[in-house]
């Protein structure tokens, strides 16, 4: 079998068996099913309005008594000039299909943004330098050479079809000029999956603007031009910022403020500088995340309710066999094996060992409410019995048998029950979305945890954190489990 | 209720029948979709099918004239393929590779033996076999814990239990139900 939730198993039951599991399934709640008659009325209403008005339009071309019998046939009037009006709309159509195709395709280009506006493809700007020079004599007889200069800056606009005019600096180019020198700079090109969460940064390179309006870019080894362009959307004018290699269009985005320019629409990509660009406290932010993983992952551990992860450090080279009392099996008896816990650098051989593994989780609050539970599942064997000698378990009761236990105690050493299937059912924190760092003061912070349960299971953990002085280190205070959801919901946004 | 009580009510009043549908059959049509989709969606996306699920019933008792029909197939029959729906279109959307061995998601599991789906429907029956030999309210807690993904507390609160005795009684279960599947030859 699978190391999986054995209770995924009864996913797609049959129908007998799923009589058995509706007869288990948790009541819904009063607020519940009000939700589902509130959704469930507005979408049957929709649907009967959509309906209704289908019926109610063939309707009024019917009109009909009782026992009338339909026969004969339907005249249709066919305007003459319908045919050429339909030719003529077709025509339109197929056009605005064609240039709409076109424009889309345009668009569809990596990073590509539409600005709306017909920008110049070249802007070329010409320094003229003429200068007199005079020649002079000082008073002690050496000679001067003074060379005045005039300087005077012309520009020439072309557009993409090479059509254009030569001559003087127009009004708006001026003031994209006086644009891009404000971008002008270095600038880090970024890339995050997850809001540019600290440990989700992927850098990309260098671009540097620089005033005459060129750029070069140090991760494809490219220069070019930049152009500042305006988009309409929605009402409102977002200005567009374009990088292009030559003539063609190589990356671009949305001017967002003096620091952040977004690349492309999907917010994945984005250049930024200054306090933007500022990694000086990633540093920090990560170490709160590995503190927040390491600790979850032994929670995970150690957490009752999955029944310890514990058993996935077993050695199975490492074993005792005792023969138990089992009152499920007709023969009373069994032979039960434990391993010990001795793998990937655990080793616990004692309740203090399993204990003090917990308190390096667990703050002191929550060891007083989770440790009494860790008691349960431990039994001490004593060294008087060997290697699979039966122990007469007359009298005890059924909870307490042996064979229902998970861990025991033999001569100082801490051994696993081997009929747990629990390693299959384990949690563990996600590699992929970085932990989200949130409310960090000098003695707690937050964080919002993915996790992968059983199988397939996202979920998303609220971990509290606590500063614990008397070990002076951090600890679990709390964990929540909650949808994945929360984890988005919990992003901090691209502005941030 | 019958189909007859259903129509007269609709009648009377739609939205005292519609609410007296999802009162009577509201936790049977959850437990069919959430059996479809407690790998792949979230709990919104199980109540969002199952309003899928009464808005489509609604209308059809409303506008098919046929409704001399036994109410609880046709439920049953109406959330199955609403529930298989809203599974594709969310395995597709997550590219999930989910098991599946209904008889109406084969073309999803195309190397899919059917020895292999015999054992796995026998080994439900087995595996729900064993739990029931717990008796109650053990065979519940499980249920609700491992199947439902249902909390302690809401378990505690549920069957007027406190968390810890759900939570030892929980342990003690499932190394019962070890024991138990260990004998019937389930095992890692």
């Amino acid at each position: 079998m699978k190391d999986r939730n054995i209770f995924d198993i009864l996913g797609n039951a049959e129908d007998d068996s799923m009589e058995r599991l509706t007869e288990k399934c948790p009541d819904i709640t009063d607020e519940q099913i009000e939700k589902i008659i509130a959704m469930s009325e507005k979408k049957y209403n929709a649907k009967k309005k959509e309906i209704l008005k289908d019926r109610t339009e063939k309707d009024n071309y019917i009109n009909m008594t009782e026992n009338d019998t339909v026969e004969g046939v339907e005249r249709v009037h066919r305007p003459v000039w319908l045919t050429p009006l339909a030719t003529a709309a077709s025509l339109v159509l197929v056009a605005g299909v064609v240039l709409g195709s076109m424009a889309m395709f345009r668009k569809n280009k990596t990073g590509k943004i539409d600005t709306g506006v017909i920008e110049p493809a070249v802007t070329a700007t010409t320094t003229q330098v003429s200068g007199t020079t005079q020649i002079s004599t000082d008073k002690n007889g050496s000679t001067i050479t003074t060379t005045v200069t005039t300087t005077s800056l012309s520009k020439t606009t072309g557009k993409a079809d090479g059509t254009g005019a030569a001559g003087g600096a127009s009004g708006s180019a001026a003031s994209e000029n006086e644009e891009i020198k404000a971008l002008a700079g270095q600038w880090k090109y970024q890339e995050s999956q997850y809001d540019f969460i600290p440990g989700s940064i992927t850098e990309k390179g260098t671009v540097v603007i620089n005033e005459d309006g060129t750029y070069s870019y140090n991760g494809t080894n490219e220069t070019g031009t930049v152009k500042i362009g305006v988009e309409k959307m929605g009402g409102s004018s977002l200005k567009t910022v374009s990088f292009y290699n030559g003539s063609s269009y190589s990356f671009g985005g949305y001017y967002q403020n003096n620091e952040w320019i977004s690349i492309g629409n999907g917010g994945i990509s984005r250049l930024v500088r200054g306090s933007k660009a500022d990694t000086s406290k990633d540093a920090e932010y990560i170490s709160y995340q590995n503190t927040a993983k390491s600790l979850i992952e032994k929670y995970y551990d150690t957490h009752y309710q999955i029944m310890f992860r514990f058993p996935q450090y077993r050695n199975m080279n490492d074993t005792i066999t005792f023969n138990l009392r089992d009152p499920n099996l007709e023969a009373g008896i069994r032979d039960v094996t434990y391993a010990r816990i001795t793998g990937k650098g655990l080793e616990l051989n004692s309740k203090a060992d399993v204990e003090n593994y917990a308190r390096k989780v667990y703050s002191d609050s929550l060891a007083a409410k989770e440790l009494e539970y860790l008691n349960d599942d431990y039994v001490v064997i004593s060294d008087t019995y060997k290697n699979g000698d039966h122990i007469d378990e007359t009298g005890v009761a059924l909870e307490d048998l042996l064979a229902f236990k998970n861990f025991i105690f033999y001569k100082g050493n801490m051994y696993v029950n081997t009929s747990s299937v629990q390693a299959g059912w384990l949690g563990y924190t996600s590699a992929n979305e970085p932990i989200i760092i949130s409310n960090v003061t000098s003695t707690s912070f937050r964080a919002y945890a993915p996790g992968i349960w059983g199988e397939n299971n996202m979920g998303c953990d609220i971990v509290d954190f606590v500063f614990e002085p008397s070990v002076n280190g951090w600890r679990i205070n709390n964990l929540q489990p909650e949808n994945y959801s929360v984890y988005g919901e919990n992003l901090p946004g691209l502005d941030s | 209720m019958t189909s007859y009580e259903l129509k007269a009510m609709l009648e009377r009043s739609p939205a005292e029948c519609h609410r007296a549908l999802v009162k009577e059959y509201g936790k049977y049509v959850y437990a069919i979709v959430f059996n479809k989709l407690r790998i792949c969606g979230t709990k919104e996306d199980i109540e969002e099918c199952v309003s899928d699920v009464f808005a489509d019933i609604f209308f059809k008792y409303e506008f098919d004239e046929n409704c001399d029909r036994d109410i609880k197939g046709y439920i049953a029959t109406v959330a199955k393929r609403s529930a298989i729906d809203r599974f594709r279109s969310l395995t597709s959307r997550n590219n999930h590779t989910v098991y599946s061995d209904d008889d109406d998601m084969q073309e999803l599991v195309s190397d899919f033996s059917v020895d292999e789906r015999v054992d796995r429907s026998e080994l439900r029956r087995v595996l729900l076999n064993k739990i029931d030999e717990l008796g109650e309210p053990d065979s519940t807690i499980l249920i609700q814990k491992f199947y439902y993904n249902r909390k302690s507390s809401e378990i505690a609160k549920s069957m007027s239990m406190t968390d810890a005795s759900v939570r030892t009684r929980c342990s003690r279960a499932i190394a019962r139900l070890r024991t138990k599947l260990a004998e019937a030859g389930i095992s890692r």
